[in-house]
């Protein structure tokens, strides 16, 4: 190997180590190709201005003369930064360095000298890959105005309309959903050619030689055939001989059969396309939610359990394999997925980063067996996350506790001790359900012994909770984890602690704020 | 002497037993099936078997019917709602608490007869939400309810005599007095209806009325010797 080929492969190797290039890299990437990223929009959005900034120029240009500025702006600011923009991305589109490290480290595994020019050559084909597809030759299409100061060349202007379609995701959407019937429109793009091509044909014999016929022309008569049928028919040029018309109901016949077709597909290409669509607006949604509630399982409890949350205004996300529970979720207003909450490749498919996006896993399945598997699933992706199930078989318990479930909620041991209050003490334990479920306005709540509220009270004889009406049950030291009951007058507030407050909703919230002013004391 | 039966071989029926067997001495299970009838007695449960659509007219035989309380943990809801008409119709008075598997089925079962639903989706459904909503709150009043911590809640009825007729809760040092707080008065003639402490601070306690209590096993009992007796849940007089 000689100095050079030396030399440049060590370049190679520096660069692609490189933090600041990958960095660098990476930056714009983001900017032009992450649809996830944050600024992405902000930059669809200048690209957009500056389309149509450029067209007005093109449009007003038509009858007014322009100020030489906006002929500059147009034909070169314009231009270079949409010039700018296609390097840019052809850079980004792949790494050319690691094809290049690849076919070298190949060839040393061989044991023979590395071919560079095979290298150059890889290098080329894969960013070749990227110029030849559609939306690069609208973005170099775009660029051309620059170049040339013909009248004719204006008209690539127009491309950059067609650049929007890099900017705007639904006409990506949109293009996905038709492509999806791909054999289908050209099987009947061919249709229709051979209708046009054999009607063209025909009605320009039976007509051009006729001195009263509108056809002169080729063109005419081609022009003639596609207006009649695409069913649109100006009129402007009508068939005049008999063996014409002959024509023009045959072209007109299957025009109708041509819309029509067109027509269902698009339909039924949206149709069956609507819920994988609705799916990747989905998980564009949770991809900016935080501190989700992820409900797996929408069974009965979870239902309820999700629709009382609901009522908090937090962010529940529900996930279900089946579909018709998935439905039931959907329809009762959530984001849900009909995926497998005990699969990994799950949360990889929702792109849900369980570490710093979900609070809670709840696992609400009916069997025990699911729940497990949601839990392994979760704790395997997050150690930290808090993970809570229902248990349906006492048996069972432990297997969840060693999956590493955060709570377990097993309600056939609550109704037993239900059960036992109920007749032990009916009065108490309704009072306590009252308190619970927070009707007659009357509830037992918590309160966070925050810095500003220290300030002010630095133990419990500073407040004065009977003044609000209600009654100060104790206070969880968080410092000791234990709650104390009916604490006495120098019980010292801590940052962190809980008040535990029983009274009426209104004056609790006056309370709260009570305690974090200064005011007539 | 108080006796329960229960209804049903399962979690829930099992849980139900377990938790009542140190309040009724007289606690027997009635089941449907051969095998959990085997089962149960082999594990030293009293365990009877029964149809579902037997008639019950001989229970009285056996059991006094004002001192009986019925559980319904049926597995299949209809079958519960069956047993608890069955129930009913025979005996007027007989308390009987059915679990329900969700609020439909404890309408139904509601019509049916039943004293007490305890709906076991809702209950699960609760005590997850709240889990998530207040966990410190939750955890509290789970160690009063249901734990045998020493922190209690408990209903003392105020007798004759006592200390504290004619004061209002307010006038009260409840708190170092008793070392107690109180949650709330009923007087027997409002039923249900709770008058919580912040409606009731101004109105005089009299004899009978019901004082909910907040405290320490200890204090508890020291405060009933002084003031009153532990209530006696006259389950006839409720209507959930």
């Amino acid at each position: 190997m000689n100095i050079a080929k030396r030399l440049f492969i060590g370049a190679v190797y520096a660069i692609n180590g490189s933090k600041k290039y990958e960095n660098t890299k990476r930056f714009f990437y983001n900017f032009l190709e992450n649809d996830q990223y944050r600024f992405k929009k902000y930059v669809d959005f200048f690209m957009m201005i500056l389309i149509f900034a450029s067209v007005f120029i093109l449009i007003e240009e038509v009858k007014n003369h322009l100020n030489v500025y906006f002929k500059f702006f147009n034909d070169y600011v314009i231009s270079i930064i949409f010039m700018i923009e296609y390097t840019l991305r052809l850079w980004v589109y792949d790494s050319s360095t690691s094809i290049i490290i690849a076919q070298y480290e190949k060839d040393t595994a061989l044991s023979r000298d590395f071919r560079l020019r095979r290298a150059l050559y890889k290098v080329m084909r894969s960013k070749f890959e990227h110029i030849r597809s559609i939306s690069s030759i609208i973005d170099l299409l775009a660029i051309v105005p620059f170049f040339h100061e013909l009248r004719l060349l204006r008209i690539f202007i127009l491309f950059r309309i067609f650049k929007l379609f890099r900017y705007t995701r639904s006409v990506k959407t949109f293009a996905s959903v038709l492509l999806s019937k791909k054999f289908e429109f050209i099987t009947l793009l061919i249709f229709a050619s051979i209708i046009i091509f054999v009607s063209s044909v025909l009605v320009y014999i039976m007509e051009a030689h006729l001195p009263e016929s509108p056809i002169k022309t080729l063109f005419d008569a081609f022009y003639w055939s596609v207006v009649t049928i695409s069913t649109v028919g100006y009129g402007d040029i009508v068939t005049v001989s008999e063996a014409g018309r002959i024509v023009a109901v045959i072209v007109i016949t299957s025009g109708i059969a041509v819309m029509a077709f067109t027509t269902s597909l698009v339909v039924s290409a949206f149709t069956e396309k609507i819920e994988e669509i609705k799916e990747i607006k989905n998980i564009e949604d949770i991809a900016k939610l935080k501190k989700i509630y992820l409900i797996c399982g929408y069974k009965e409890i979870g239902r309820q359990v999700a629709l009382k949350l609901k009522k908090d205004g937090l962010n529940i996300v529900v996930l279900d394999k089946e579909k018709k529970y998935v439905d039931e979720a959907v329809h009762d207003g959530f984001i849900a997925f009909d995926h497998d909450s005990g699969l990994l490749s799950t949360y990889e498919n929702l792109k849900l980063n369980i570490n710093t996006q979900v609070k809670y896993v709840l696992c609400l399945e009916d069997s025990d067996i699911d729940n497990i598997y949601t839990i392994l699933t979760v704790r395997s992706i997050s150690k930290q996350v808090e993970i809570i199930s229902i248990l349906q078989n006492k048996q069972n318990r432990k297997k969840l506790e060693l999956a590493g479930v955060s709570n377990i909620v097993f309600s056939q041991e609550f109704i037993g001790l239900i059960a036992k209050e109920y007749i032990g003490q009916p009065v108490a334990f309704e009072l306590i359900h009252a308190l619970r479920s927070e009707t007659n306005g009357i509830q037992i709540s918590e309160i966070l012994v925050d810095d500003v509220m220290i300030r002010y009270n630095g133990s419990i004889a500073d407040i004065d909770s009977s003044r609000f009406k209600l009654l100060l049950l104790g206070i969880y030291k968080s410092s000791m984890n234990h709650f104390l009951f009916n604490p006495i007058e120098n019980t010292l507030l801590e940052t962190g602690d809980m008040l535990i407050i029983v009274g009426d909703y209104v004056f609790i919230e006056e309370f709260k704020k009570y305690l974090h002013t200064k005011s007539d004391r | 002497m108080k006796s329960a039966i229960i209804f049903g071989y399962n979690e829930f029926a099992l849980e139900i037993a377990h938790s009542l067997k140190t309040k009724y001495n007289d606690l027997s299970l009635f089941v449907l099936e051969d095998k959990d009838f085997k089962f149960l007695q082999e594990n030293n449960f009293k365990v009877s078997k029964f149809s579902i659509d037997d008639d019950w007219s001989d229970l009285e035989n056996e059991y006094d019917i004002d001192e009986l309380i019925v559980f319904c943990a049926l597995e299949d809801t209809a079958e519960n709602i069956f047993l608890t008409i069955s129930l009913r119709a025979v005996y007027e008075n007989l308390i009987i608490i059915a679990l329900s598997s969700d609020q439909e089925s404890g309408r139904k079962l509601k019509m049916a007869g039943a004293n007490k639903i305890i709906p076991i989706t809702q209950t699960t459904v609760n005590i997850i939400t709240e889990m998530l909503e207040r966990p410190f709150v939750t955890e509290i009043l789970n160690n009063i309810l249901y734990s045998d911590d020493e922190l209690q809640i408990a209903q003392v009825t105020i007798e004759q005599d006592s200390e504290v007729i004619g004061q209002n809760i307010e006038s009260i040092d409840w708190k170092n007095r008793y070392g107690l707080l109180v949650l709330a008065i009923i007087r027997e003639n409002l039923d249900t209806s709770f008058i919580y402490t912040k409606k009731a601070n101004k109105e005089p306690l009299k004899e009978d009325d019901v004082l909910v209590i907040v405290g320490y096993e200890n204090d508890i009992k020291e405060f009933e010797k002084t003031i009153g007796r532990r209530y006696n849940a006259n389950w006839r007089n409720w209507s959930w």
